[in-house]
């Protein structure tokens, strides 16, 4: 059975509940479609398929239960076995910018979510200005 | 007459504080044409009167100036911003450049303002342009948006940087038309004009002149230590000498010689040569670069630049915080951007009102406003195919 609902749309959903991070703010990176290709480029067409479809159930059984929602994305895809690890990969992605140990883009690293976790920023990248070091945190 | 005109208004065509900018507007006279055409003799009674004849005229539009210069960079920001990562290099570097420019030049009309006594207002909600709007004292002859990187836009960035036309041929009954009774400047430079004839008529006529001799009022200037990230040399205004440096720097930067700019034979391009803002902009629309021998007519006949006019996030035209009501997370994002701008405006401020060492504490806002300016660009405004993008509104 193939998911109703654009994979795509239910990638930024699912996108949204694994990392944290709102969709105005996963957009904000760029990154959105070159996730989606990487994703593509990197999952069997069945497990990509299959995962989507849970993703798709998980979202209709629970909507307007976040609770409910959490609890169904740990118990069913959290797992290290549930669909490869799936989930796992989507979180490494969105905030490493890797698949694995491989880097998915020049500008993964910049736009990683982990330097926004730790509220610092890519050393060697985004520089936040001469001497702001001297100046408490905006 | 026209001969002593004449020499005070052709010379080298490089400034004369750094060999290397080009000279492009005919330094501004030395003395105010009311001044020339008595030492001709004419009758005292027959003198245009300036259009800036008294101090507060003359605050008034210095602050008509600082609006202006930093009117013209929110549209600017938006289009340099709207290039997509790691496309566009030249195109980046070109507006980027022009940007940095227009900031400083903001600075030293606030410094100008200073060295007379007033107090430039930067951290008000009237100082924030509205886009799409006409340039502050301009003759609204054209609008000026955010609107990302095109030919379109460009396009009018040329209008915004265009050459002054020339100052008739000296007669004074056109010269007053021009210079001091037009309701409206056509181009920037014809403003400065303005501003520096009208220097030049309060300062005679006020005893002891205007340039505030005050350590007090010294203390207000920004200097080259509070400046960071060159775009040109700061000029601390103590003088009407320094006055008339300041506007020079500013004009000199902008644009052309004057409106003959597109018939002009003058040789003004090589390698050594920073440009005026009406060439960088003019290279980017022909996509291609001046070369040595090129002149203003024959337009930029030199090495190709690579122009990827898709290469841009598709940002809508004019963005309000409004149109982003029915997505509660960017709106939020859309608000951040705001504040933080209305919060370097508030910096400005400071630093233009005895605090010049709060200039430095504005650059990290200025990364931030980057980095969130990028980050608006690549959110989808709904279906619509158009993207967000900063909306430059003043946000307590």
């Amino acid at each position: 059975m193939k998911p109703e609902v654009d994979p795509k749309n239910l990638f930024l959903e699912i996108s949204v509940l694994l990392t944290g991070f709102n969709n105005a703010e996963l957009y904000a990176t760029g990154m959105f479609d070159t996730y989606y290709h990487a994703l593509q480029a990197n999952t069997g067409q069945a497990n990509f398929a299959y995962f989507f479809e849970e993703v798709e159930k998980i979202l209709l059984e629970n909507r307007n239960e976040p609770e409910k929602i959490n609890q169904a994305i740990t118990s069913r895809l959290m797992q290290p076995s549930s669909y490869n690890g799936l989930a796992g990969s989507i979180i490494t992605m969105w905030y490493t910018g890797n698949w694995g140990n491989d880097v998915i883009d020049g500008q993964a690293y910049v736009q990683g979510l982990v330097w926004d976790a730790a509220q610092t920023h890519p050393p060697g990248a985004k520089q936040p200005g001469f001497g702001s070091w001297s100046m408490p945190p905006l | 007459m026209s001969d002593l005109l004449n020499k005070i208004y052709t010379g080298s065509t490089t400034q004369p504080g750094n060999p290397k900018r080009q000279k492009l507007i005919k330094p501004l006279p030395a003395v105010s044409p009311a001044r020339l055409f008595a030492v001709e003799g004419a009758e005292k009674a027959q003198l245009p009167q300036p259009l800036i004849k008294t101090l507060d005229d003359l605050k008034r539009n210095l602050q008509t100036a600082v609006e202006l210069e930093h009117s013209t960079i929110p549209p600017y920001l938006c289009a340099l911003y709207s290039i997509k990562e790691g496309t566009n290099t030249v195109a980046s570097t070109i507006i980027r450049s022009v940007v940095v420019e227009e900031m400083l030049h903001m600075i030293l009309a606030a410094n100008i303002l200073n060295a007379i006594g007033g107090k430039p207002v930067i951290n008000q909600k009237e100082f924030v342009p509205t886009y799409p709007g006409y340039l502050p004292g301009s003759d609204k002859s054209f609008i000026v948006g955010l609107e990302k990187f095109s030919k379109e836009s460009i396009d009018v960035f040329l209008k915004i940087e265009k050459p002054s036309p020339p100052l008739p041929k000296f007669d004074p009954e056109q010269a007053a038309d021009l210079l001091f009774e037009d309701p409206g400047f056509q181009t920037i430079g014809q403003f400065y004009q303005a501003i520096m004839l009208g220097i030049e008529y309060v300062n005679e006529n006020t005893p002891g002149g205007i340039f505030i001799d005050d350590p007090e009022v010294h203390k207000r200037q920004v200097t080259q230590e509070h400046y960071y990230g060159s775009g040109g040399m700061i000029v601390p205004v103590y003088s009407i000498e320094n006055a008339r440096e300041a506007i020079e720097e500013i004009v000199g930067q902008g644009e052309g010689i004057d409106d003959t700019i597109d018939d002009s034979d003058a040789k003004l391009f090589g390698q050594t040569t920073e440009y005026a803002h009406y060439f960088r902009f003019n290279e980017l629309l022909m996509e291609r670069m001046y070369a040595e021998d090129d002149t203003p007519k024959s337009g930029p006949t030199g090495d190709p630049i690579v122009v990827d006019w898709i290469a841009v996030h598709n940002m809508k035209a004019n963005p309000k915080v409004e149109d982003y009501k029915d997505q509660p997370d960017l709106l939020t994002k859309a608000k951040e951007f705001n504040q933080s701008y209305t919060q370097l405006l508030d910096q400005i401020h400071k630093a233009c009102n005895g605090e010049p060492e709060q200039l430095m504490k504005g650059i990290a806002l200025m990364y931030k406003l980057k980095y969130l300016a990028t980050e608006l660009m690549n959110i989808p405004l709904g279906d619509s195919g158009m993207m967000a993008g900063p909306t430059f509104e003043y946000e307590p």
